[in-house]
């Protein structure tokens, strides 16, 4: 599959208007700002999308498992509460606690919601269809894994800038536990790298084509390095066993304990999207992003594959949710210093010698 | 209720007040620190003086053999005449009890702290402290426990009378049904304490 | 103001002690307040905790927001009157505390109730003893960031309920036992739902331990915290299963075998351990013992009359009497004095949660942040029981 529909649409659109400006003197540069421009937005509508549905789903699995129903009333099987919750928190009277840090405590959610959506720019949707597609961007896993970490700072900044010790005590939690598990994180994708040869995510999906067998999952000195990544992965989006940042039986609400209407609607939206996010990227990097499982001849577009794939890691880490209790602080950085972090290296060495050798 | 029973009553009464004496063991033990004492449905009663209970909750509760060291419950109790301090103590693992109290002046009522015996009196102290006005000496932490700090009194007393002037509450009734009834929340401040009302 | 820690309670710390030597940062305590509107307090409590890091290095419980003056009240209502203020003192005890005054108060009267009766006042409160039981089991699970466990012993705990609404018209604060006997007789199909329920509870109780219980993450948090030694047991007079999970086999239904506990076989579960893991599996394995009890009281449960005469106007002799019995959180002691009118002269709760309570800025010394709430809900508190 050389091509895809996404690509496809894409492409025409462009050539229309690029001949469309060339006609009328208009630079072509004009043309890339708004690509870039409708692509951006194109993406941010789909991930509020993604998180509205994920929420749906996360009430709805949770029923499931706690032998209940979830949400039944607005809209075929509740489809719709989440968006009501939504427009519900918009017109929420937005509180700013006395003594608090103004713009401290207004950067948080933006600095988070904002630095994990940039990541979106280098997922590979479909073949040729990353957001910046005429940029495939060489250096895709690092940028990713740069920008997202800089969602630590917003955590901290809303912690410090709420005046409230508990958000203080969560953001101080949050920051020790990102920090840590990005290491192991790295590792395992470093591991990912040097089978793959490149940091460039759709060379890493272009890698693992095509057919199932192809996918770096099933590479059997790639599992180590595949369960270090959905520990970690579920680490980085909060979730419990490690959602100790805002553990709500302890730290009340941790850093968004003094968060109301739309800016903790930002928190509350960035924390599921980011685990579609995880989702995405363990797909594109483990299971073969947008390849599908019986090769090229496959008439389903790569990006429903992509989907599914990004789906099932969501639903895994809802069901983590449901099933764990939570890890105490220094278990957690016990887990990612003492034992994730050896294996980590560990797994680099077998995966050094797997290239050299296999 | 017939004169009959009534009569049986009475006489069933007078046989649930025998009072068999101290055994021998605690009278030996205690001495003369014991100014009543007695078994009452092999329950055994002891009264001490303020200043010998401290040594009389060490001995029975320490000292003798088989002692009572389980301090169940720490209470006061207005007497009408006097505030009584009851200590019920239970040998661990058995039923057997003593009860050791002791009578104080209603006026400043003080009685040695029992919280180097056992650190669970600390709270059932301050709770007898705050409601019948016991001080306890020595005690490490004489804070009022369930009330508020302002409170005026000691509302366990039988005397106590609900205050006249409440920054919280009126004298008006809850519901035009029940005047007996008052304590509704109060719209404005009774003068001098609009502050408090405010905080 | 940045304050150098002195070494005042440093050996209670170890882990900031050695960063401290390391880095020799000027660090401060953290005073913060935990309660009285916290998730994780079970209720108004109030810690005032001082921390260092995530290590506590004093806890100052505060209570008394919800102070009602219960036993003020006492001596304002007659006897009888008085029978529904007393579940309202631990109301996932109801039954047992109604069990206890009206014991309290026969014993002083000289009332003998019906075996009928008695048998149906220890089902009562077995089965509110289970209720309480899982209570705590979902809440500790909730405490320690499992949602699921709470859903699922609630879906039990619902059975119970229902059964309670059955035969008292209540689910919470029944009223249903008075003195010298019962509001009413059980329903007609209550055995049965009873007995169908004891059959298949105890392997819903399999299933919170797979749950929960056998959890990895689940023990290593419960486990070597809050370690509660028979001498602290002692000097703070700790009833109930926190004294049993130290290895104390000290249960008031087997020492002052009261009512017809002394006729039904049961074994008292003790661990040796005494942190939170080894109270976890006391209660759990109270529920089964719970459960052979009700088995056997419905084998057992004898037919006939279920009050005896009690005069309208109940004037007991003068005189006073403490009652004990257990309750699921422990010993729970009533001690009434009378003076011969028709209202107890004063009425004294012996509350099992409150002196529980006490021992908690001991355990929680150089815990963390996180433990406290461990501790908290394995200790098993109810807060009306403390405030009263």
């Amino acid at each position: 599959m050389n091509t895809s529909i996404i690509y496809a649409i894409g492409a025409a659109v462009r050539a229309w208007s690029e001949e469309f400006c060339q006609g009328h003197g208009i630079p072509t540069l004009f043309v890339d700002i708004l690509a870039w421009g409708i692509g951006a937005i194109l993406v941010l509508v789909l991930a509020l999308l993604v998180a509205l549905f994920i929420i749906w789903l996360e009430r709805k699995v949770s029923g499931y498992i706690q032998v209940r129903l979830g949400p039944t009333r607005v809209g075929p099987v509740g489809l719709f509460q989440t968006a009501m919750d939504a427009l519900k928190l918009l017109q929420k009277e937005d509180i700013i606690p006395q003594g608090a840090d103004y713009w401290l405590h207004l950067c948080g959610p933006v600095l988070v919601f904002t630095s994990f959506m940039l990541g979106f720019a280098v997922i590979p949707w479909d073949v040729k269809a990353t957001l910046a597609a005429n940029v495939d961007l060489n250096v895709g896993l690092l940028y990713l894994l740069g920008v997202t970490s800089v969602g630590v700072l917003g955590i901290v900044m809303a912690g410090w800038g709420s005046n409230n010790k508990w958000s203080l005590l969560g953001a101080m939690r949050g920051a020790a536990q990102i920090i840590s598990y990005e290491v192991p994180l790295l590792l395992a994708l470093v591991c990912v790298v040097m089978v793959a040869g490149t940091l460039s995510l759709t060379r890493i999906v272009e890698a693992q084509g095509p057919g199932i067998l192809a996918w770096y999952v099933f590479k059997p000195y790639l599992w180590i390095p595949f369960i270090m990544f959905i520990i970690c992965g579920t680490a980085e989006v909060n979730r419990t066993p490690f959602d100790l940042p805002e553990a709500e039986s302890e730290l009340v609400g941790g850093f968004h304990t003094e968060y109301s209407g739309m800016k903790f609607a930002l928190f509350f939206l960035t924390e599921f999207d980011h685990m579609w996010f995880v989702g995405l990227l363990g797909a594109a990097v483990f299971l073969g992003g947008w390849q599908s499982p019986i090769g090229a001849a496959d008439p389903i577009p790569g990006f429903v594959w992509l989907m599914l794939k990004s789906f099932a890691f969501v639903l895994l880490l809802q069901w983590f949710r449901w099933t764990l209790p939570r890890l105490r602080v220094d278990q957690l950085m016990g887990l990612a210093w003492k034992f994730l972090i050896p294996v980590g290296f560990i797994a680099l060495a077998i995966v050094c010698v797997a290239v050299l050798f296999v | 209720m017939s004169e009959e029973q009534d009569k049986g009553q009475k006489e069933e009464e007078a046989a649930r007040q025998v009072v068999e004496p101290l055994p021998e063991q605690i009278a030996e033990a205690l001495g003369d620190r014991v100014s009543e004492g007695g078994v009452l449905d092999g329950v055994v009663h002891i009264t001490v003086p303020a200043e010998e209970l401290a040594d009389a909750l060490r001995i029975v509760g320490f000292e003798i053999e088989n002692s009572y060291s389980h301090l169940s419950d720490l209470c006061g109790v207005d007497r009408a005449d006097c505030i009584e301090v009851v200590y019920h103590l239970f040998r661990p693992m058995s039923d057997e009890a003593v009860v050791v109290r002791v009578k104080l002046p209603r006026g400043n009522p003080q009685v040695p702290t029992a919280t180097e015996l056992w650190d669970t009196a600390n709270w059932a102290e301050r709770e007898a402290a705050e409601m019948y006005g016991v001080t306890f000496t020595g005690h490490p932490d004489p804070r009022p426990l369930l009330l508020p700090e302002d409170i005026q009194g000691h509302p366990m007393r039988k005397d106590w009378e609900y205050p006249e002037e409440h920054p919280y509450l009126s004298r008006e009734p809850l519901h035009e049904d029940f005047p007996d009834v008052v304590g509704r929340v109060r719209v404005e401040a009774p003068p001098g304490r609009e502050e408090e009302i405010e905080e | 103001m940045p304050v150098v820690r002195n070494g005042g309670r440093r050996d209670a710390c170890p882990t900031t002690n050695s960063m401290e030597t390391q880095t020799a940062l000027p660090t401060e305590e953290l005073l913060i307040n935990m309660g009285p509107q916290h998730p994780s307090t079970h209720g108004v409590l109030r810690l005032v905790l001082t921390l260092d890091g995530e290590r506590v290095v004093e806890a100052v419980p505060h209570i008394g927001y919800l102070h009602s003056s219960m036993e003020k009240i006492a001596e304002a209502s007659t006897y009888q009157q008085y029978v529904p203020y007393a579940d309202r003192y631990d109301y996932l005890n109801a039954m047992g505390n109604e069990f206890a005054y009206v014991r309290a108060v026969e014993k002083l009267c000289g009332i003998e109730v019906t075996p009928r009766c008695e048998y149906i006042r220890v089902i009562m409160a077995e089965m509110n003893r289970i209720a309480s039981h899982l209570v705590y089991f979902g809440c500790l699970g909730l405490d320690s960031g499992a949602w699921t466990p709470f859903l699922y012993c609630f879906r039990e705990r619902e059975v119970v309920l229902q059964l309670f609404e059955d035969t008292s018209g209540q689910r919470l604060l029944y009223h249903y036992l008075r003195i010298g006997g019962l509001r009413n007789d059980l329903p007609a199909h209550f055995c049965d739902k009873l007995a169908e329920f004891l059959d298949y509870f105890p392997d819903r109780i399999k299933e919170y331990d797979d749950l929960l219980t056998y959890n990895v993450i689940f023990r290593n948090r419960l486990e070597g915290t809050g370690q509660l030694s028979q001498e602290l047991c002692r000097r703070y007079s700790i009833s109930g299963p926190n004294v049993r999970g130290s290895g104390i086999p000290y249960d008031v239904r087997r020492v002052v075998g009261y009512s017809i506990y002394p006729q039904l076989e049961f074994d008292i579960p003790t661990q040796e351990e005494g942190d939170a893991f080894a109270r976890h599996l006391v209660r759990v394995e109270e529920m089964r013992q719970s459960v052979r009890i009700l088995k056997q009281c419905l084998e057992k449960l004898p037919e006939g009359e279920i009050n005896v005469k009690v005069p309208r106007k109940l004037k007991p002799v003068v005189g006073e009497v403490f009652e004990r019995l257990e309750s699921p959180r422990g010993e729970l002691g009533c001690y009434l004095v009378s003076d011969g009118s028709e209202k107890p002269w004063r009425l004294h709760w012996r509350a099992p949660s409150f002196y529980n309570l006490q021992v908690l800025p001991e355990l929680v010394r150089g815990a963390y942040v996180a433990d406290i709430v461990i501790i908290l809900g394995s200790i098993d508190i109810v807060l009306p029981d403390i405030d009263r």
